[in-house]
């Protein structure tokens, strides 16, 4: 037992000492978290609204003052005509337009339908159809204000479980922390590997008695310490900070967190004892660790990809550690609800370690 | 001074974290044409930085450099423009051909089209790779890769060739090519070679000499500068004798075994019918050994002559295709670990974690052969002793002197009281002062019992070994005391030649048999 | 400058280049991957929302409106009878959202005067937002059945969107992909190319021949050069027909656009290994200083507008947004010169401020390397 805690306090003191390495393992993540914490935001603000009113009335104003007490629009009123209105769209200088037809007071005097045109610019169809859905919100409001008596009474409220704000910040962040933590953990330990082979201290390793196994688990182990310590890190940041509610039992977490290393752990293994040259490693890590994050369910629903893909993912430990975590921080989940993340992140973390296993015995015995 | 290299006070310092290392302290040196100018020193002492400063790549703190007649600080790229450089690391490209990496440097010295064929054809022919111009240089063995790597550099026939440690690592015979091919360019060429060596005796084949110790220089002019103080005690110096000499000021007594080995000591290696294939190319072709308890067993070989690998496989690096190895009794395959414990292994590079200091490279090795608490305490109390290691104990090891690093890597092979010890070019670019001390200790193990086995390319060591093996593509093909060896690589009716000579004798019958 | 190194130069790189398959899985299987991954597997169409209907009774409204949305391709119903029920379900993940329709809705549909609630699990805000969004559409024109709107008072919005009319998420991934495929050709593969020559000791020996640092520079960016701009038309022509988007500005203005910001990002990845000479260092600070930022700080992804003042001051130092602008622009509006000269016009004056700087960090000499006698 001394021996093997011998190789693991060799291997912790390996990545510790060298300041490269601490570097990379502690402060990418924390820099990026914290930058990524304000960017990756889909809330929208100070969006550039342009105001082409053709009525110039009582009434027009009074629809653009709804506008202009909204928080999320910064209204131009400098738009001349549709023609200036399509080059201010095309050169970005505004988002979004309002076109209120020169009939407008009438109608609303005569108590008649009238249409306003609102043209949002397609070019991010995200932020576009935010636009759309906030100014039918405001077009609604003023409905009713106008016609209190007329209108339908039939409505529909809403709330948001979990996340009453729908901040978006809650939800990315502990999903930005899964996929931080599974390529930097990954990128380390396929380093350590890589590091051992230039450095001739492979040769020197292999020759004592530690066993394959042995030389794995330790290497595997100090990878989950370090991902531990970095996940500690974001995690104080995390909750802190940016002030992320967490609603269930920290005991799950820390299991979550240490069977989401053990997999990003393996997945790293495998890919070392393949490679046989940093840049190797170095570019399958990076390879699948983005397509890991683009298909992780942070940037669109993992049930919106194709059946096939969704099937594929499977073996992607960043979807589960976004999913579950999100469900540990936001929807206090219970031990059964993550039982099934625990499982299959644990089957990917076994799965890739006995194979990473078995071929450096094959190649030490071949 | 009228040298076509001219050196002045050339100071350089380099900051190792807080510590501040005299590279180079004080060189003044001027070489004159057509001569062949070696730059002796062990590693560390400063060889790499003077070529550098020379090639125009480092600015010297102070003093000042020209190289024919240009300033190396400001006239560099001049410089650059006519001389030929080989650095240590060779700048070839791995996944280019021979023709293909000559090609580019030819272009880049820009030589006329018309002349390159023929340029390429009588390189080739003088490096003796005509066979394969088209193999990738990755695939070629060490020898061939400096062989081309020279050639790349002569490609534009410059005035004058700094070559950086051009023989490391290469054999005896490699070594010898490669200065006759120096040598028929200076005399055809009058052109200036200044090549650095951590070997001495490579002195021999140079014109002139500069001993570099510790960014000093000892001894500079002929050949004999160096053994000249060493002339007063003894006649008849070596040079690694000469350089004891400047250094300790005294020749240190030859080493002798104490403890002479007793011829039935039990058998602790053996190897049977050892077999490596890669692919369809047979590395070792049955090759049987057996080490005794107490031997120093000398592995000897031209490089590719298989002695690496059956080396890697005698250790269990390696795995082999067919044959097996016994380490005491224990097949190393199915009771590895077991096996493992009985070894100790110091690789010719320094290979121990670099990031952690002396102690804890010495906990770590201690607490991996599973030395008990109390053992552990007690043997690298031993070990730091032995190897006086006791102002570095805190150091992180990758910034200790080679000297250092390589007791420390002993050190580390000893702790668990191996009863064999693998030395895989172990004294490899040490000083003649490190290398004696090396050998008292390996000497002192072989008395209290150990068995050694070495490789080396020093051909002096292979006198400290009982007995020696020599292999030659896969095969042995000389084997026994120094003695016999010797016998064995002397034609019939000459004088005895000495250890060297006779390996040159035995490599070079079997080739031109082959 | 002598065109006869150059070409040498750029033949050995050419071939390296050629032999080794780590190239090629940065030039030719990421943009291809990235494109598919893109191209199919990121979009947030909605399918198959879990949706949970609580009704304490029955009455034909409601089974009407129950029945509206099994029919809908997009719903998958569950009924239930009580609050509890439907908390439980959408902890458990059962349901993605819940419906809960008023006591009495037969006599609050009659008068007109109902208020029914939509509960959806938020904590994935964005998905939350949209499952939202489908079930009141349907509710709403369930429970307004067939009562004719049109002639009802009040302003009614048609809305229309520009340059995309089709609503197609793909028209702004895939300028998007273009970008981060050009940003790791450039910037990454040029830095561990260049920072392997340092560790091998390549730089060494080449340093020590008549070539200059500008005609190394050259050479090592003429490669990469035609490797990027075989992405970027493997990108161009993946979109244009495999993922039907339209090219609505000039093919030359995108493939001047591609050069100008392949060259930024191929001088920054010199600079980079010029400084490091280390290929681990050299990837983790590209993928920090131009993998990332073209992700996330470029307006792809997420509004530029939207992140906080210091964010987006920081936005300006990446060039990422620039092209992202360019292309989206080019792509789906056309050209606009406004746009193409600002745009083009910042990126070259930062490859010219790279370049230089590339220069003068990389003269022929060593010293960086510190010691290793």
């Amino acid at each position: 037992m001394f021996r093997f805690l011998a190789l693991l306090k060799k291997e912790l003191l390996q990545i510790f000492k060298n300041p490269k390495t601490r570097f990379i393992a502690l402060a990418p993540p924390v820099v990026a978290l914290f930058l990524l914490g304000y960017a990756a935001t889909t809330d929208l603000k100070d969006v550039p609204f342009g105001i082409l009113d053709q009525s110039h009335s009582q009434e027009s104003r009074s629809l653009i003052d709804k506008f202009n007490a909204s928080p999320i629009f910064i209204l131009h009123h400098d738009i001349q005509n549709e023609t200036d209105m399509g080059n201010k769209l095309a050169r970005r200088e505004i988002k979004a337009a309002l076109v209120i037809p020169e009939s407008f007071s009438r109608d609303i005097a005569l108590s008649q339908p009238v249409n306003v045109q609102i043209i949002v610019d397609g070019r991010n169809t995200t932020s576009a159809g935010a636009i759309l859905n906030d100014s039918n919100a405001i077009i609604q409001s003023y409905n009713t204000q106008i016609y209190p008596q007329t209108g339908s009474k039939i409505q529909i409220s809403s709330r948001g479980w979990f996340n009453p704000a729908y901040n978006v910040k809650w939800f990315m962040l502990p999903a930005l922390l899964a996929m931080l933590s599974l390529m930097i953990v990954t990128l380390l330990v396929s380093l350590t590997f890589a590091k051992e082979r230039e450095g001739g201290t492979f040769d020197q390793l292999l020759l004592t008695p530690y066993s394959t196994g042995e030389l794995l688990a330790a290497k595997a182990l100090s990878g989950i310490i370090v991902g531990i310590i970095q996940v500690s890190l974001s995690l104080c940041f995390i909750l802190f900070w940016f002030q992320v509610p967490y609603q269930s039992n920290y005991a799950l977490l820390i299991l979550l967190i240490f069977f989401f290393l053990f997999a990003a752990v393996g997945i790293g293994l495998l890919i070392s004892v393949h490679c046989s040259t940093l840049q190797q490693a170095m570019i399958w890590v990076f390879l699948f660790a983005v397509i890991f994050a683009l298909l992780s369910g942070l940037a669109t629903p993992v049930e919106s990809m194709p059946d096939i893909m969704q099937k594929i993912m499977v073996i992607n430990p960043v979807r589960w550690g976004v999913a579950s975590l999100r469900r540990l921080f936001l929807e206090g989940a219970t031990f059964i609800d993550i039982l099934p993340t625990y499982l299959i992140l644990a089957g990917i973390g076994a799965g890739t370690f006995s194979i990473g296993c078995y071929s450096l015995v094959y190649q030490r015995t071949h | 001074m009228d040298g076509i290299i001219l050196c002045k006070d050339i100071k350089k310092d380099f900051n190792l974290g807080k510590e501040t290392v005299h590279a180079l302290n004080g060189i003044s040196l001027s070489i004159n044409k057509g001569r062949i100018v070696g730059l002796l020193g062990p590693d560390g002492a400063g060889k790499t930085t003077l070529l550098r400063i020379l090639a125009g790549l480092l600015i010297p703190d102070e003093g000042s450099a020209s190289v024919l007649g240009y300033d190396c600080v400001r006239n560099a790229e001049s410089i650059q423009s006519v001389i030929g450089y080989m650095p240590q690391k060779f700048g070839l490209y791995e996944n280019l051909t021979l023709h293909e990496n000559m090609k580019l440097y030819a272009e880049l010295h820009q030589i006329p089209l018309q002349n390159q064929k023929s340029r390429f054809d009588e390189l080739l022919e003088m490096m003796n790779l005509s066979r394969f111009p088209n193999r990738r240089a990755g695939k070629l063995s060490g020898g061939m890769k400096q062989k081309l790597a020279l050639a790349c550099a002569l490609i534009s026939d410059p005035d004058i060739l700094l070559l950086d440690e051009p023989t490391v690592g290469v054999d005896i015979i490699s070594r010898r090519e490669l200065f006759g091919i120096l040598r028929k360019i200076v005399d055809k060429r009058k052109s200036t070679v200044f090549v650095s060596t951590s070997y001495m005796d490579e002195a021999d084949y140079c014109d002139e000499i500069v001993v570099l110790y510790q960014g000093q220089i000892i001894a500079n002019g002929a050949k004999d500068s160096l053994i000249e103080k060493a002339k007063t005690v003894k006649s008849n110096p070596t040079l690694d004798e000469g350089f004891q000499m400047l250094i300790a000021g005294a020749i240190p007594l030859p080493l002798k075994r104490k403890v002479p080995l007793s011829p039935e000591a039990e058998v602790v290696v053996k190897a049977t019918n050892l077999v490596k294939r890669f692919g369809t190319f047979t590395a070792v072709d049955h090759t049987n050994f057996e080490v005794r308890r107490g031997e120093v067993f000398g592995l000897l070989g031209a490089n590719g002559a298989g002695k690496t690998t059956t080396f890697r496989m005698m250790c269990g690096l390696d795995a082999v295709t067919s044959g097996s190895v016994e380490i005491c009794g224990l097949n190393l395959h199915t009771a590895s670990g077991k096996a493992r414990q009985k070894i100790g292994f110091v690789a010719q590079k320094f290979s121990l974690y670099a990031d952690m200091t002396v102690k804890e490279n010495l906990e770590f090795f201690g607490a991996a052969y599973g030395l008990s608490r109390a053992k552990r305490k007690e043997r690298i109390h031993w070990a730091i002793h032995e190897f006086a290691l006791e102002n570095y104990q805190n150091a992180p090891t990758g910034d200790l002197p080679l000297g250092i690093k390589q007791r420390l890597s002993m050190a580390c092979a000893l702790l668990h009281e191996p009863e064999i010890l693998f030395l895989d070019e172990a004294t490899s670019g040490a000083d003649p002062l490190t290398r004696y001390d090396f050998w008292r200790r390996i000497l002192d193990l072989a008395d209290k019992g150990v068995a050694v086995i070495i490789t080396t390319h020093f051909m002096d060591e292979a006198d400290y070994c009982d007995h020696m093996v020599i292999m030659q593509d896969g095969k042995t093909v000389a084997s026994g005391s120094v003695t016999e060896i010797r016998r064995q690589g002397t034609p019939k009716g000459a004088p005895l030649n000495d250890i060297t000579e006779a390996f040159v004798h035995i490599i070079q019958k079997k080739e031109t048999a082959s | 400058m002598n065109f006869r190194r150059i070409r040498a130069l750029a033949v050995k790189e050419r071939k390296q280049l050629l032999r080794e398959p780590a190239s090629f899985v940065i030039g030719i299987v990421l943009p291809i991957v990235m494109l598919l991954i893109f191209g199919y597997g990121m979009n947030t169409d909605v399918r198959g929302i879990k949706l949970a209907i609580v009704s304490h009774e029955s009455s034909s409204i409601g089974d009407q409106v129950i029945s509206r949305f099994q029919d809908s391709e997009f719903f998958d119903v569950t009924l239930m009878r009580n609050t509890h029920d439907a908390e439980i379900a959408v902890q458990k993940h059962n349901a993605d959202a819940v419906l809960f329709l008023p006591d009495n809705l037969q006599k609050h549909f009659a008068d007109r005067d109902l208020n029914a609630l939509v509960a959806v699990n938020a904590s994935n805000p964005s998905v939350g937002q949209m499952h939202e969004a489908y079930i009141k559409g349907v509710l709403m024109s369930a429970l307004q059945g067939n009562v004719d709107t049109s002639s009802l008072p009040g302003v009614r919005v048609q809305s229309r969107m520009w340059f995309n009319d089709k609503n197609d998420s793909a028209y702004y991934m895939i300028p998007g992909v273009i970008v981060i495929v050009m940003a790791m050709i450039g910037c990454m593969l040029t830095a561990l190319q260049m920072a392997k020559e340092y560790e091998h000791g390549n730089m060494e020996q080449m340093f020590v021949t008549p070539m200059t640092s500008a005609e190394l520079l050259i050479a090592k960016m003429i490669n990469n050069y035609i490797l990027g701009m075989i992405g970027m038309v493997i990108a161009l022509l993946m979109a244009r027909f495999l993922f039907g988007v339209p090219i609505r500005g000039s093919i030359l203005i995108l493939l001047l656009g591609g050069t100008i910001f392949l060259l930024l990002q191929m001088s920054f990845g010199l600079l980079i290994s010029s400084v490091t000479k280390s290929q681990f260092l050299s990837c983790i600070i590209s993928m920090l200083t131009s993998f990332m930022p073209s992700f996330l700080l470029s307006g792809f992804l997420y509004e530029i507008s939207s992140m906080p003042v210091p964010i987006q001051i920081i936005t300006y130092i990446f060039p990422g947004r620039y092209f992202v602008d360019f292309l989206q622009t080019t792509f789906l509006v056309g050209n606009v010169p406004e746009i193409i000269i600002k745009n083009l016009g910042i990126m070259s004056f930062m490859t010219l401020f790279f370049l230089n700087i590339a220069r003068i960090k990389n003269p022929k000499k060593l010293e960086s390397q510190g010691i290793s006698v």
